[in-house]
């Protein structure tokens, strides 16, 4: 290969790497919503998301502080969230932040966390618009409180990880063995093929 | 005659199936050129897994993350099959490329395989659409990003773009269209085409080890044998690992943020989509397209060993590592807002 070759490709590889971390900068960003309530959600999600996010979630949250359709959220424990976050606090703020916008008086329903869960982690457009809780955080009832934490859980990535349970061993110890023998097969095949 | 020639006698009677027997290079059973077929025993693995999940999923917009998130926790060994339906698709997904990477390699898309190559390129576009929407169906931040990226494009497109954007019809949801993409359309497609690839296997019989002579023979049934043993491999491996290493489902999505970076064999397009936005995703999937399409138009020669192509070989091997250095880089850096936010 060619000197001029090789250099046209070092010169082309150096391009693309350098060029494209700069480009991400030159990614366009499309205006905030106007209401808190999607304001504060959007906070709440990417806290749950990516909680390094924190210039774009205090910027929405200062933003719902100056929304003038605040709808729906109690604007006490967003700038409460606000300070805490500054703070490095990002577990509290998120409490506070989902206690924000928790329907009115949100107590267990008689089946259980499963279905209060599901409609605290439904997608805006499916929950009807909640009136503000009528108290902060550390002095809801339990029921409330309760919600919360599902809620929380509900906004967080479900990672189910391995338990060790004997139906998990099983099938891990199926999957070995399936492993084992097909290797064996073909190792056997293979030995028959050689001369 | 024993019984089991007794029933073999009397179904290939009936059914033909000592035409199977036809004979193939001995070499089409060697890793390398079984990779279409590990592929095949992806496929099978991801269709009879997806239509068990398709008992418990549900594509409408408000309750698809529940029904995962119930299929993860709440329903029986759901968990596993969940996990056995992702990996496969990890796992096809990798013998794909590893495929048409051999294919390229040993000159096997040359004359008179052309159209094969061709057909091969339509399955390769298949399967990352299937990956595309089953990423989308998890209904996670993750699926919700990737489908405002398919309404993007959509956008982009005009007209033509028009069914993958919410206008196409107020009744049903696009997560509800992706869907029936994802397990009827794509599917459909995807058997036509491995149909027409398998026919043009058959009339062109699998290609030479370049460079080497057909030293043997083996019937094809020998082959389907061999394929077996593999199959056992890869579900061996795609079960520890949907035991060991089962997938995740973020909550349900919140519109107006972007926050996720997408799988692993989109990220190139989106280190090119974080540099000049939604065009840049979809301008630069037609042109890796179009490359992939006119490889064997370009590259004309009769030699299929590699040391004698050492232009496109040099040009494979820069696009790969392009390729995986955007990858890289979309992995390690921040990603930009495109469409949220």
């Amino acid at each position: 290969m060619g000197k001029t070759v090789r250099w046209g490709i070092v010169s082309l590889m150096t391009a693309v790497l350098l060029g494209l971390p700069a480009g991400g900068a030159l990614a366009h960003k499309g205006k905030l919503p106007e209401d808190a309530l999607t304001l504060v959600r959007q906070a709440s999600a990417l806290l749950a998301q990516n909680p390094g996010m924190t210039g774009e979630v205090r910027e929405r949250l200062l933003a719902a502080l100056k929304s003038k359709k605040p709808a729906g959220v109690h604007l006490d424990q967003v700038a409460e969230a606000l300070r805490v976050l500054d703070k490095k606090d990002v577990g509290t703020a998120r409490r506070l932040l989902v206690a924000a916008v928790m329907p009115a008086g949100m107590l267990m329903p008689p089946e259980g966390p499963g279905r209060a869960a599901s409609s605290a982690a439904a997608p805006p457009s499916a929950a009807p618009l909640p009136s503000p809780p009528p108290a902060v955080a550390s002095g809801q009832p339990p029921g409330v409180q309760l919600s919360v934490e599902v809620a929380m859980k509900m906004a967080e990535p479900l990672q189910v990880r391995f338990t060790g349970s004997k139906a998990e061993n099983a099938i891990l110890a199926g999957g070995l063995a399936l492993v084992g023998f097909g290797l064996f097969l073909l190792g056997r095949t293979r030995r028959a093929m050689q001369p | 005659m024993s019984t089991w020639n007794g029933v073999w006698q009397a179904l290939d009677e009936r059914l033909k199936l000592s035409d199977f027997t036809y004979p193939v290079p001995r070499h089409a059973n060697t890793v390398a050129y079984s990779l279409g077929g590990i592929s095949l025993i992806g496929f099978i693995v991801l269709i009879v897994s997806g239509i068990l999940l398709a008992q418990y999923y549900n594509p409408v917009p408000q309750l698809a993350n529940d029904s995962v998130r119930a299929i993860t926790q709440v329903v029986h060994f759901a968990r596993i099959l969940r996990g056995i339906h992702y990996w496969a698709a990890q796992v096809v997904m990798v013998t794909v490329l590893l495929h048409m990477f051999r294919i390229f390699i040993t000159g096997s898309f040359k004359k008179p395989r052309e159209a094969n190559w061709i057909i091969g390129v339509g399955l390769l576009a298949v399967t990352v659409g299937l990956f595309f929407t089953g990423t989308v169906l998890k209904w996670d931040q993750e699926g919700f990003e990737a489908l405002e990226h398919n309404i993007a494009i959509g956008h982009l497109l005009g007209g033509l773009g028009h069914w993958f954007t919410p206008a196409f019809t107020e009744h049903v949801p696009l997560l509800v269209r992706l869907y029936i993409a994802h397990i009827n359309i794509l599917p459909g497609i995807l058997l036509l085409l491995l149909a027409g690839h398998f026919w043009l296997i058959k009339k062109h019989g699998i290609s030479a080890r370049p460079g080497q002579p057909v030293a043997e023979m083996l019937p094809f049934t020998a082959h389907l044998k061999h394929l077996g043993k593999y199959a056992l491999v890869f579900m061996g491996i795609v079960l520890i690992l949907a035991v060991l290493r089962p997938p995740a489902v973020g909550p349900a999505p919140v519109e107006g943020i972007e926050v996720t970076k997408p799988p692993w064999p989109f990220l190139p397009l989106f280190a090119v989509e974080n540099w000049v936005g939604v065009p840049g995703l979809f301008w630069a999937s037609v042109i890796l397209f179009l490359l992939l399409l006119l490889v064997p138009f370009v590259d004309r020669s009769p030699h299929a060993v590699w040391r004698r192509r050492p232009l496109f070989i040099t040009l494979g091997f820069l696009l790969l590592v392009v390729l995986v250095g955007l990858g890289l880089l979309a992995w390690l850096t921040p990603g930009a807002v495109h469409v949220g936010g």
